[in-house]
């Protein structure tokens, strides 16, 4: 079979530099910049939460928090970041309504404590799935910055970690010295 | 001129039959006027002879001993997309359509210089639009681009990772200033749920750029982050659309176009393993260290976890279930020595089964002080099931509702993570098909649209 070597116009001089030589291609003013870099992008910080951990609670563990989050429920209190503990659970509330779910919590009779003065930072790494070892990595610089992690939330572009105020300063100057190119 | 980027993936130019009815659509669009460029994947999904994980196996069984180098990995990775394209190219030639290949260094496509993993740094599809002024359709590689090193001869050839085609397909398109970039695959577009679990599951008709980097996210392999950001930051118009169907797919707006409050669909990961430490068994004034050095482990070693969970007295997360044996070697008799005035070493233990490994560092480590250990628990069979939604989660009650209908429904959660943009449970893997039926059922989305 003979193969066609003519249809294909690529004598121009111009066209051909522009297939031949895909080492130089040119960085001029046309070309757009695209992706942002990878790891750390943006590290900012979110104020005005309360923190709620409830403990001590035995035989059907499952059953009493469902007890307890019902009686949130009923209270109208909305809540984020619910994580188990092997004797009860955590979650998030705005501060403002703080004394509201101690209210509520008392009348539950579980043990809990509930601290205010919580802060979320946010973390942005646009990609963070595909950057193998980024989320551990970052948890770890957080940790190291002196921080307690209270909680922690992820989606496609950013983590979010609740901690005392402080600790976000700290975390959040830690984290934009180690990635120079993160906007803060 | 009006271009439009159509991207095909492996499952879209996997036989001649879909080539041919992926052919169809470049030369409808034109016929409409358009002046298309084509993006493709290389042939087939893993395990099929073109495709890219089965090139890789060319260098990966050399020799098992010898880590093939990531530069050669991508030369041969790129071979997938070049005969790809170049078959693709052919096709439309018979069809009536001149067409040709491009690589992505003569697309224009210059990137940083991470092997398989580069980042595109700037476009300049001089060759795409010299070709389609001289009646060609282009047909460009995805997946790949070109480094160019300072003072060295000749680019070198760089993959773009993961959703490396989309990423071409979508950053072509803000080059070019398209009217629009069209993804192509095998379902109808953007579902509320994987129809192999719900089959009623509607296609949305439009969704956020961050909604459907938020499915991706989660498990759905509809379209990649990397290109939805792309595709946000320069405002293309994308959709996502079946090869084999006329239906009209599912349009990726930005936010500002979709106000609204609403819950977009269920999603679910893939197999996953939830590993926890007991810490009690530490000083108090250790934890905050023990907790570092751990994750500071896992991220050297390049785990990904997920519901990553932080106590006082604990610690939790998840890993893919395929990098689990990697996890328990790197974890499992891990010595983790504190300073201090206790001398205390610590010591971990991440198999179900105590190992011989730890039976001996234990030996090994008694005389030098106390010697305390952390168990991990492991929980094997565990899957994720996600609710993507849009300023909903955080209306009072929305997470009580996901867990109370779990528990009616006798589905354990093991755990929860929650975002902006979703809510996510950790569940047995036995109970998913249940969790993402009711979850859709309990939200009403088979009347979405």
């Amino acid at each position: 079979m003979t193969h066609d070597q003519k249809n294909l116009d690529l004598g121009s001089q111009p066209f051909a530099k522009h297939l031949a030589h895909d080492d130089q291609l040119p960085r001029g003013a046309n070309e757009t910049a695209f992706e942002k870099a990878r790891g750390v992008n943006k590290v900012e910080i979110r104020t005005g939460f309360a923190s709620a951990r409830i403990g001590g609670l035995n035989g059907e563990v499952q059953r009493a928090r469902m007890d307890i989050l019902q009686a949130v429920y009923d209270a109208e209190i909305s809540f984020d970041f619910l994580k188990f503990a092997a004797d009860g659970m955590s979650f998030v509330i705005p501060s403002s309504i703080r004394e509201n779910l101690e209210h509520v919590l008392k009348g539950s009779g579980a043990q809990f404590e509930v601290k205010g003065d919580r802060a979320v930072l946010i973390v942005h790494a646009v990609n963070m799935r595909d950057e193998a070892g980024l989320v551990a990595k970052i948890v770890s610089q957080v940790i190291d910055s002196g921080a307690t992690i209270e909680h922690l939330g992820e989606m496609h572009d950013r983590l979010l970690m609740l901690m005392g105020e402080k600790g976000a300063s700290k975390a959040k100057a830690l984290l934009t010295g180690a990635y120079p190119e993160a906007e803060a | 001129m009006r271009y439009k980027v159509l991207k095909f993936g492996g499952t879209s130019v996997r036989t001649p039959e879909a080539r041919h009815l992926a052919a169809l659509k470049v030369i409808s669009a034109r016929e409409q006027g358009f002046a298309p460029v084509v993006v493709v994947s290389a042939i087939g999904r893993k395990g099929e002879p073109y495709a890219t994980d089965t090139l890789k196996t060319f260098l990966e069984d050399v020799d098992l001993t010898t880590e093939p180098d990531a530069r050669e990995m991508d030369l041969v990775m790129a071979c997938g997309e070049i005969l790809s394209a170049s078959v693709f190219a052919t096709l439309l030639k018979s069809m009536g359509c001149p067409s040709m290949s491009l690589r992505g260094g003569q697309a224009g496509i210059r990137t940083d210089g991470v092997y398989g993993n580069a980042r595109i740094l700037g476009i300049q599809p001089l060759g795409v639009i010299e070709a389609v002024e001289r009646g060609y359709v282009p047909i460009v590689c995805g997946f790949q681009g070109v480094w160019i090193q300072g003072g060295l001869p000749g680019a070198e050839l760089t993959t773009l990772g993961r959703g490396g085609s989309d990423t071409t397909a979508a950053a072509l398109g803000a080059a070019l200033r398209a009217e629009a970039v069209e993804i192509y695959t095998d379902v109808d577009g953007v579902k509320t749920a994987d129809p192999d679990f719900v089959k009623e599951a509607p296609t949305l008709r439009r969704v956020t750029y961050d909604e459907v980097a938020e499915i991706a996210h989660l498990g759905a392999k509809v379209l990649h982050p990397r290109a939805a950001e792309i595709a946000m930051k320069f405002d293309i118009p994308l959709w996502v659309k079946n090869t084999f169907s006329e239906e009209p797919g599912t349009e990726i707006v930005p936010s500002r176009e979709m106000p609204g409050r609403r819950v977009t669909g269920v999603t679910h990961s893939g197999k996953l393993v939830y590993l926890q430490v007991d810490l009690n068994n530490a000083l108090p004034e250790h934890v905050k260290d023990l907790q570092a050095r751990i994750y500071d482990a896992l991220a050297r070693y390049e785990i990904n976890v997920y519901m990553t969970n932080l106590g006082p007295t604990s610690i939790g997360f998840a890993v893919e279930r395929a990098s689990y044996p990697e996890v328990q070697d790197m974890l499992d008799a891990l010595v983790l020595p504190m300073t201090g005035d206790a001398r205390i070493v610590y010591l971990v233990q991440s198999s179900v089964e105590r190992s011989r490994a730890l039976d001996t560092q234990r030996k090994l480590l008694e005389p030098l002080g106390e010697v305390r250990e952390l168990k991990f628990e492991v929980n094997e069979g565990c899957t994720m099931v996600s609710l993507v939604a849009y300023d909903f989660l955080q209306q009072p009650g929305v997470f009580y509702r996901v867990m109370s209908l779990l528990d009616r429904e006798g589905i354990p959660v093991l755990q929860t993570n929650d975002s902006d943009y979703s809510l996510s449970c950790l569940i047995p893997e036995s109970e998913l098909r249940k969790a993402v039926a009711v979850l859709h059922d309990e939200f009403g989305l088979a009347t979405l649209s």
